[in-house]
């Protein structure tokens, strides 16, 4: 038997463009081009090495993070927006909006064109979320934009970002929910995240069956700087509302979480039929290298509550969502993955012969 | 960054959360009411596609004609009423099945598997018809022969969604398709080979169609004749000139006459029938029937010709037959006139006062005049002879002066009785030919006699002979009374006469010209009257092929006669004058004559006497000449008698049956003395038959 096993996206960036970045100021900068066009080659090769049957391009032309990569450089932003602390203490900040009309500067299709130039094998591609994005207005109405504008804009734009993503034909789309536990945080009373899963669920409406069932939802505590945003939020909260979301699949973080089988038992409460989760096995944040035992132990733990048939690995968040993070070096990033690859398959083969098959 | 301004942006994220919460909730409202929205037009668009399918079955289920559709894998989604009838399959038996299985169709002539249309609509996204020929093999093996379409059914993508078919029981209209294109053959089997040539011509005359019989009359082929003007093969341009713009008048022609022209250059005689199809009053085509009557019309020609020869054959008859009653006239009177100088001599003989000098007189009379007849009776055996083709002449070698003699000898006496100037012109050389002198002198005198008889006394007669290269010619002219123009190509005529009257006067029966012409051609020669006209004289010429002719130097003379000898002869002839009369002459010429009247008689008188010859009548009672003949001859004494044969029969085969019979000689009557006494001179001089 097969159980299958994508990343959630980001690669740590080679040292060297992280320091041609820093040094140009602006991730836009054409000079960097060559180093974007190596990093992304030598991110696929060492990617496809692993085993991984499905891979991306490690985000490495996403910049600044995978929050913001789709408005970096609009004329009607401005970097003074909400600021998201992480339990390291240090802070990333939202852009705001100040002016109408709400267009994305680029989509995430962009980065498939070149990765598909290296690839061999699937790949997938993360887009961030709408109510990730719908933040960027501030508290104030815009004058001559009203926000009811901006969240048809918003939802108009994610919808098309996700479409243009399958036609280039991504294996999978997965859509970047961090801050659904985030909102639990600021919002305990859960109207924060239930608006954020209604925004999302309006967005994910749009879409046929068969687009819904390669678009997944990726939640977790937030991965920056092996460090958390909200990781303190307890899932009971999350998941039931999670679940509610209209999509076929949920990369769900995991290997971080200290009561690992209560969320277990909380993914089986709430996954419904139709829909599959894959298990974080592997914490991005942890240094330490997993080994493949340890992974299929985790494989193994999460199948005693989720049907094989809707069980799936991941790893718990991105290895570097923002391009400046160094706190994960890349051979790390991908000895990792390949403990997911190896220990998924190990686990595969012991359930598959448990099962007779 | 302190605590305070997280707290701040916390809650200002709070604020602004709730705030899009409104926008949110605001979006989703307007979303489900879209959405409910969308639900009721899709409810609707349900309940009209619901209708519309109702429609569309209750639409198929009422068609007359079966329908079939299928998915785009060929599997069965409906069939009406008409395809469950037809494909003994129901509606919800053959739902889902492949088409293959509820339709299976093949190809009627050939019974091999026909590929359903709906594969290949599904392929193609094009409508298909099924090919000719094609039936349904039904659930429970029947056959019906249909004819379908299949068309691809699209969705409003445009995609191919399925296939829809119609198909009906053509068995009917098969059958009559069949019985027409039977008819259509049989058709074209009577257009093509009918007995009579049959062609259409359109309006500007060209040929459009033809059938194998006129093309095989005429020796075209159908390249050479469809497409080319219909003038092209007709002889007479003024005929189909006529034929043309009589039928552009809406005439119907009926046995009209034309000629035409085979390809070898040929006239066919042909009798054309025609009229025009017109439809809307436009001229489509003619439709001409053409019958061949060449062999019809040549008969015509010929029984034309014949009749006109039967006319003149008839006129030549009747003129013949009128030439014949004044032949017979002029016999009448030919054969009378010597009886009564005959029967006055006899009287004269008769009377005791009759002197010596008186019988003497009386006997060369009767004599003459017995001559005369002779010669006449002669002469009507002979051309009798010639008509029947049975005269053969006796050829020998002759020389030309010879035979000139003995023609000037016969005819001499009535030149000199008119006291004509007569002159004989030979060749110096003397010519010898092949020829019967006899027969050769008779023409020669026959002319001569004419001469004489046609000019009046004192005239000049001119007998001149020449040889040529190649042949010789001897012409008799005379200055006499000439023969008109319009009867000298008669004048050979048998029974022609150029005056009767002059010529019953003159004697004759009219016949000698016609025994001269052809005596002459008997010997391969011509003969040939001339005159300048009435009263002008005329002239004979008659031209013998020299092939048979050559010179020598000497000719033997002809006609010499030994002295007679006294012999003991027998006369037997149931005619007793005639036996008798012969007897006396023969006693005045010095023989021993027993004389007997009947075959009996005879044989016992030839037993007892035992003469040397025996001269018999055939005709004679009891025993006929030929059996006592034969008798004589198994006598001792009868295989050296001479046996003479005398008859009123003188062909060929006469003699031949006188031969067998024993017979030595063969003697026509009346017999002639000379020639008998030429026979009784002693042997070996006797000649054969």
């Amino acid at each position: 038997m097969v159980i299958p096993t994508e990343p959630i996206g980001s690669i740590p960036r080679p040292r060297a463009l992280i320091e041609a970045i820093a040094k140009a100021g602006n991730g836009m900068d054409e000079s960097l081009e060559p180093l974007y066009a190596e990093a992304i080659r030598d991110t696929i090769a060492q990617f496809e090495a692993t085993g991984s049957p499905v891979i991306t391009d490690g985000e490495q032309r996403k910049y600044h993070n995978f929050w913001t990569y789709s408005v970096e450089g609009l004329e009607n932003i401005r970097p003074d927006g909400f600021r998201i602390p992480f339990a390291a203490g240090h802070v990333r900040r939202m852009p705001r909006l100040v002016s109408g009309p709400f267009r994305y500067q680029r989509y995430a299709d962009s980065y498939l064109d070149e990765a598909q130039k290296h690839a061999h094998v699937p790949l997938k591609q993360a887009v961030i979320s709408p109510s990730a994005l719908s933040l960027m207005y501030p508290a104030q109405p815009i004058s001559g934009y009203s926000r009811e504008t901006f969240i048809d804009d918003l939802l108009n734009e994610h919808v098309l970002e996700i479409r243009r993503c399958l036609d280039k034909g991504a294996v999978a789309v997965q859509i970047d929910f961090t801050e659904g536990r985030l909102a639990l945080k600021v919002d305990p009373s859960g109207q924060l995240l239930s608006s954020f899963i209604d925004l999302n669920n309006l967005g994910l409406s749009r879409l046929s069956g068969t687009e819904r069932s390669r678009v997944g939802i990726h939640t977790c505590p937030g991965g920056d700087c092996d460090s958390t945003h909200s990781a303190d939020v307890d899932y009971a909260a999350l998941l039931p509302s999670l679940f509610q979301l209209n999509v076929g699949n949920f990369y769900v973080a995991l290997a971080g979480e200290a009561d690992r089988t209560r969320v277990l038992e909380l993914i089986r409460q709430y996954l419904r039929p139709n829909q599959r989760v894959f298990v974080g096995v592997i914490a991005p944040i942890n240094p330490r290298i997993e080994t493949p035992e340890e992974v299929c132990e985790r494989v193994l733990e999460a199948a005693r509550f989720i049907p094989l048939n809707q069980l799936g690995t991941t790893d718990d968040c991105g290895f570097a969502p923002f391009c400046d993070d160094t706190s994960t070096d890349r051979d790390t990033a991908f000895a990792k993955i390949r403990a997911r690859v190896d220990g998924t398959a190990l686990a595969a083969r012991i359930l598959g012969d448990e099962s007779g098959g | 960054m302190g605590g305070n301004e997280i707290e701040d942006d916390e809650q200002r994220l709070r604020i602004v959360a709730l705030r899009n919460i409104e926008s949110i909730q605001i979006a989703r409202q307007r979303e489900e009411r879209e959405l409910l929205e969308a639900k009721e037009s899709l409810q609707r668009r349900t309940h009209e596609l619901e209708q519309q399918r109702e429609w569309f079955e209750v639409t198929l289920a009422s068609i007359g004609d079966a329908v079939i559709t299928t998915d785009v894998h060929s599997h069965i989604t409906f069939l009406n009423p008409i395809a469950e009838k037809m494909t003994g399959w129901s509606r919800s038996e053959a739902s889902g099945e492949p088409l293959v299985r509820v339709f299976e169709i093949f190809n009627e002539d050939t019974g091999a598997p026909v590929e359903s249309p709906v594969t290949k609509a599904l392929q193609s996204g094009q409508i298909v018809g099924l090919a000719n020929h094609t039936s349904l093999r039904t659930r429970k093996g029947g056959v019906i022969a249909i004819e379908d379409s299949a068309a691809p059914i699209r969705d409003r993508q445009d995609d191919i969604v399925g296939a829809v078919m119609v198909f009906r029981d053509v068995t009917d209209r098969r059958q009559a398709d069949r019985q027409l294109k039977r008819s259509e053959s049989l058709l074209a089997d009577f257009f093509e080979n009918a007995a009579v040539g049959l062609h259409w011509v359109g309006p500007d005359g060209i040929v459009i169609r033809v059938n194998q019989t006129e093309l095989d009359w005429l020796g075209y082929t159908k390249e050479e004749y469809v497409g080319h003007h219909i003038s092209e093969f007709h002889a007479d341009k003024a005929v189909i000139d006529d034929i043309l713009e009589r039928l552009s008048c809406a005439e119907c022609l009926q046995g009209y006459e034309a000629r035409l022209r085979c390809k070898d250059g040929s006239i066919r005689h042909v009798l054309i029938s025609s009229n025009v199809l017109w439809e809307e009053g436009k001229f489509i085509h003619t439709r001409c029937f053409t019958r061949d009557v060449t062999a019809q019309k040549a008969a015509e020609i010929a029984l034309r010709e014949e009749v006109v020869v039967r006319k003149q054959a008839e006129a030549a008859l009747r003129d013949a037959d009128h030439r014949k009653d004044e032949f017979l006239a002029t016999l009448a009177h030919e054969l009378r006139n010597p009886l009564a100088p005959i029967r006055q001599a006899v009287l004269i003989s008769k009377s005791v006062d009759a002197t010596d000098a008186q019988k003497r007189w009386s006997h060369d009379v009767i004599s003459r005049q017995v001559h005369h007849m002779s010669l006449l009776l002669d002469d009507l055996l002979d051309v009798s002879r010639i008509t029947r083709g049975v005269l053969v002449l006796r050829t020998e070698m002759k020389t030309l002066a010879s035979i000139v003699d003995a023609a000037v000898e016969t005819a001499r006496p009535t030149i000199d009785a008119k006291k004509h100037r007569f002159f004989v012109v030979l060749p110096k050389e003397p010519v010898v030919f092949a020829a019967d002198p006899l027969r050769l002198a008779q023409v020669l005198s026959n002319l001569l006699t004419n001469a004489a008889k046609y000019t009046d006394a004192g005239g000049e007669i001119r007998l001149q002979a020449s040889s040529l290269a190649d042949h010789v010619t001897v012409s008799v002219s005379d200055t006499g009374i000439g023969i008109a123009s319009d009867v000298l190509s008669k004048i050979f005529d048998m029974f022609s006469q150029v005056q009767p009257s002059q010529d019953r006067s003159e004697g004759g029966l009219g016949i000698g010209l016609a025994l001269a012409k052809g005596l002459v051609e008997l010997h391969g020669g011509t003969i040939q009257a001339t005159s300048t006209g009435l009263g002008k004289g005329s002239e004979f010429t008659i031209r013998l092929p020299r092939a048979t002719i050559t010179q020598v130097k000497h000719a033997s003379p002809l006609g010499e006669r030994g002295e007679a000898v006294g012999r003991r002869l027998m006369i037997a002839d149931d005619n007793r004058d005639a036996a008798d009369s012969l007897a006396m002459l023969l006693r005045l010429e010095g023989h021993d004559v027993v004389v007997a009247h009947d075959g009996r008689e005879a044989l016992e008188k030839f037993i007892s006497l035992a003469p040397e010859v025996a001269i018999l009548d055939i005709g004679m009672p009891v025993l006929d000449g030929y059996e006592v003949a034969r008798r004589i001859r198994q006598e001792p004494s009868g295989r050296s008698v001479t046996l003479i044969a005398v008859t009123g029969w003188g062909q060929d085969s006469d003699k031949a049956a006188a031969l067998a019979a024993g017979f030595n000689h063969h003697f026509t009557k009346p017999i002639e003395p000379d020639q008998l006494s030429l026979v009784l001179r002693p042997e070996p001089t006797r000649k054969s038959i």
